[in-house]
């Protein structure tokens, strides 16, 4: 998967609140049909990526089965970041399914 | 604003890093510890991940480098002996050539053809608001008078504007009145200003640059004598200046000028010996023997202060005097010489060379260190990480090496300038431009050479000797032609200082009458000329006298073209000429008086145009006349010096050409005792003439070339010097390496003959290789040389030059295998067998 196509879900998955990182696998996984599947761990440089851009807030806390876990919430700057990829997303695909059609 | 945050986040992260690395730690543990047993291997290796993830935080390019940097340094130091090794190459590479770079840009001043140039100052003042080159006016007799340590001084301005005729912007420079006569320079016509054209109620006068009596003045000397019009007001000019001296400031000066003229060219600007206000005279000066730089310092900075007491407003109150050598100032000028741009490249090609050895040296090590850059692949580490580590290791060296290279390099120079027994004033300086050029040059070779060996030593598999070779034959290359060029311009300079004058040129004088100054008709022109030979021939001392419009080594030139001939230098003479300057006829005779359209060729003039045929009686083409051969002469050697192509043919001295003629004057001893005496007996003949001693530009180039050729073959020794440290290097390593099986082979019984040429023959072919690629390239270069320094040997390719240079790097390259490889001879077979 593309680097930057990683954290896009990621920020979508946490747009619908937060979660720690266990979780956004486990979430990305259902959605997804196991796109992560092959290197689950591959999530966290993306989420240190999100942390340094300032895209989410991490916060310490315990998990449903009693783990410290740490959870990630988005900002601000990260939903403002999820519309515009998502944006360009779109557009990059209507772009190549017109293309396709038309070739 | 965002990036601004992002940037302290990342501060943020490098200020708590081991909480970050905590965190992340923790949190990838409790996601293994959620995964379903069976699961976990799909988290990925755990220690790759961590690494990505803190590349994220992005300072770790630099937590790597200051790894690798604290890593590279401590294995540098487990190796002392590569260490070492390592920073010798690059203090030689570097050192060696800051010390030539440094030598070279001190002596480049030679060109200038001004004997003792390295000996003089240029004033300025300091103060605290910083150095200012110029004087006012008026203070430059006071120093002169007041100065005990001086031997002369003199004054130039070149800030004055004029306008010569229509022609604007001229670039002119008015000077003191001993300002050609300090500096010794000679006249190419009429003469130049002197004590007379400063004295009160004198004529406006002036001397032209050569550049501008060619370009303006179409190389006419009757130029000389005519009036020219400086800002309206007109100027009589009484000469042209020798095409070798373009003045001392940085600018080529088309028009010298007494400084006492000023006020008649500017009128209302006061008289230069009363004028404090306008600070823009440039004072050079020489020192008397003995005297010290910091004595006329002193000197002049306290007749300053006097000068000061009367004149407060002509000084900054805080004032010094500081000396300075002029090749300090003129560098500028002389950096942009052509001759400039090969030396550069010649340096460029010894740190090259040095490089390349240095690369070879990685090469090997990177060998040795086999066992530890494979365990460090196995472990993980990405092929880029370990060429980013042994750049970094190859960093430390380039900057060790240059940092030896600058203190190597300062102590060199002064050990070369003993050598070359430089004249003691000369001065070397490391400036900024030749320290960053080779900071920047060592990086830039530690980029060139420690990537590629890099590569390598991150591919352990590969180990071809390809690399190392072309290394080995790049240095070979280099050297060679190095060698070659040394020895050709060495075989050079022995030649020029052999170049036979045939004429008695250290007993003669050239007097000009300068009758072009007074466009007589020829033949009044020819009985002055009788007249004044007459009454110097009955000077004491005199042994002959003669005249020629050409006087040799005087500055002038008459060049003809002949199609399909080289250059002819003509010359037009009295029928005594040959006998009175002691040039032998070999073949027929000279003129016979008043005899027309007759012509007296040089040897070598015979020989290029009649081949194998008698010449004497000949009819020859020449400045547009049907001439016949009278007679040979012996080659005179004058224009050999600047053209060795050159030819020469004498014509009679008639017509027009009589206006320009010279004297020359033969003496039986020492002739420099007669410059006082003849124009007296010039005047008893009513005339008044310039004199100049003929020895003067002689003994300037010699020294100029020899200078030029002990540069050069220093040069070559440096670099054939290591070009055998690498042969060496790459043999003893060789022979280390090959220790085992070098011991099997002798203990099987291969005699001595076999084990060297094991050995040597693996570096045969890169050798011939490089060597022959030197030799073309020295090919190549000795064209290019061959314009720029003036070469005696006819031809192109200087065959004794170039066999000396390479007979020289041959004996060195044997001699550097042969010394490591005998070592292999004694091997002893069991102990080696028993060393694993």
């Amino acid at each position: 998967m593309p680097k930057g196509a990683l954290s896009m879900l990621i920020l979508r998955v946490l747009h619908s609140g937060p979660l720690h990182g266990y979780a956004i696998a486990q979430r990305i996984g259902q959605l997804s049909g196991d796109t992560l599947g092959a290197e689950e761990g591959s999530l966290y440089p993306a989420l240190q990526r999100i942390l340094i851009e300032g895209w989410a807030k991490a916060e310490w806390g315990i998990s449903d089965s009693g783990r410290r876990v740490r959870f990630y919430k988005i900002t601000r700057d990260g939903s403002a970041q999820l519309k515009r990829e998502v944006q360009e997303y779109e557009q990059a695909t209507i772009a190549i399914q017109s293309i396709l059609r038309l070739a | 604003m965002r990036p601004a945050l992002k940037f302290w986040r990342r501060v943020h992260a490098l200020l708590n890093r081991r909480r970050f690395e905590q965190d992340l730690a923790e949190e990838m543990d409790a996601h293994r510890e959620m995964m379903a047993p069976g699961e976990r291997r799909r988290f990925g290796n755990d220690t790759r991940l961590r690494e990505e993830s803190r590349e994220q935080w992005s300072w770790s390019w630099l937590d790597q480098f200051r790894q690798d940097l604290n890593y590279g340094v401590r294995t540098l130091l487990k190796a002392p002996a590569f260490t070492l090794g390592a920073i010798a190459v690059l203090a030689l590479g570097v050192g060696v050539n800051l010390a030539e770079f440094e030598i070279f840009d001190a002596m480049i001043f030679h060109r200038l053809n001004i004997r003792d140039v390295e000996e003089f100052i240029q004033f300025s003042r300091i103060s605290k608001e910083g150095q200012h080159p110029g004087f006012p006016s008026a203070a430059v007799e006071f120093y002169r008078a007041g100065s005990a340590n001086l031997a002369w001084l003199v004054s130039e301005d070149t800030s004055f504007e004029m306008v010569v005729d229509d022609q604007a912007g001229v670039r002119s420079s008015l000077v003191s009145a001993n300002y050609f006569s300090s500096l010794g320079i000679v006249p190419a016509w009429g003469r130049l200003l002197d004590a007379r054209d400063s004295e009160p109620g004198a004529s406006a006068v002036a001397v032209l640059g050569y550049q501008e009596w060619q370009t303006h003045w179409a190389a006419r000397p009757e130029v000389v004598g005519q009036v020219i019009h400086v800002n309206g007001k007109p100027v009589q000019i009484v000469g042209v200046a020798p095409y070798t001296f373009e003045g001392l400031s940085p600018r080529r000066i088309a028009l010298w000028l007494p400084t006492t003229v000023r006020p008649q060219l500017f009128p209302g600007s006061p008289a230069p010996n009363q004028d404090y206000a306008r600070p823009s005279a440039a004072l050079f000066g020489r020192l008397k023997p003995g005297a010290s730089q910091a004595a006329a310092e002193a000197e002049l900075t306290a007749l300053t202060r006097e000068l000061m007491h009367s004149q407060p407003h002509a000084f900054r109150p805080d004032d010094r005097i500081q000396a300075q050598l002029l090749q300090a100032s003129m560098r500028l000028r002389a950096r942009q010489a052509p001759a400039i741009a090969i030396f550069m490249g010649l340096i460029l090609l010894v740190l090259l060379s040095a490089c390349a050895n240095l690369g070879n040296m990685l090469l090997a090590r990177g060998l040795a260190r086999q066992r530890e850059i494979t365990i460090r692949l196995s472990l993980g580490a990405s092929r880029g990480r370990v060429v980013r580590q042994l750049m970094t290791e190859n960093f430390v060296l380039a900057l060790l090496g240059a940092a030896a290279g600058l203190a190597f390099g300062s102590i060199t120079a002064r050990l070369l300038m003993r050598l070359m027994d430089a004249p003691p004033g000369m001065l070397l300086t490391l400036n900024w431009p030749i320290l960053t050029t080779a900071l920047v040059l060592t990086g830039l070779s530690a980029v060139a050479f420690g990537l590629p060996a890099a590569l390598q030593t991150a591919r352990p598999n590969q180990r071809k000797m390809h690399l190392r070779q072309s290394l080995v034959g790049i240095q070979v290359a280099i050297s060679c032609l190095l060698l070659i060029v040394s020895g050709v311009l060495a075989h050079n300079g022995i030649a020029s200082a052999a170049v036979n004058l045939s004429f008695d040129y250290q007993k003669m004088l050239i007097v000009d009458p300068q009758f072009y100054a007074r466009t007589l008709p020829p033949a009044v022109a020819l009985q002055k000329l009788d007249a004044l030979s007459a009454g110097l021939s009955s000077l004491p001392g005199v042994a002959s006298v003669t005249a020629a419009v050409v006087p040799p080594l005087g500055g002038r030139v008459m060049l003809e073209n002949v199609p399909g001939l080289p250059r002819v230098y003509r010359n037009a003479v009295l029928p005594s000429y040959f006998a009175a300057i002691n040039l032998p006829i070999v073949r027929g005779r000279t003129f016979l008086p008043g005899e027309p359209n007759v012509v007296v060729v040089s040897e070598t003039s015979a020989r290029t145009i009649w081949r194998n045929e008698d010449p004497v009686g000949k009819t020859w083409d020449l400045a547009g006349r049907q001439l016949t051969v009278a007679g040979v002469v012996k080659d005179s050697g004058a224009n050999l010096l600047a053209d060795p192509d050159s030819i020469e043919a004498y014509t009679p001295l008639e017509g027009a050409d009589v206006q320009r003629a010279t004297l020359i004057v033969r003496t039986y001893a020492d002739p420099a005792p007669l410059i006082r005496q003849i124009p007296g007996a010039a005047a008893t003949a009513g005339e008044s003439v310039s004199i100049t001693l003929m020895r003067t530009s002689r003994e300037n180039q010699l020294a100029a070339q020899a200078r030029l050729v002990t540069l050069f073959g220093s040069i070559g020794m440096v670099a054939t010097a290591l070009a055998a440290a690498g042969m060496f290097a790459l043999v003893a390593f060789a022979v280390a390496q090959r220790k085992r099986e070098l011991g099997i082979r002798i203990a099987i019984g291969a005699g001595p003959r076999h084990v060297l040429s094991v050995l040597l023959l693996q570096n045969a072919w890169p050798t011939a290789i490089g060597a022959a690629s030197g030799v073309a390239l020295a090919i190549a270069l000795s064209l290019l040389i061959r314009s720029l320094v003036v070469l005696q040997s006819r031809e192109s390719f200087d065959m004794l030059g170039f066999s000396a240079g390479l007979a020289c790097f041959l004996a060195v390259a044997a001699a550097a295998t042969l010394v490591p490889a005998t070592r292999a001879l004694r091997i002893d077979p069991s102990a080696t067998l028993r060393e694993e």
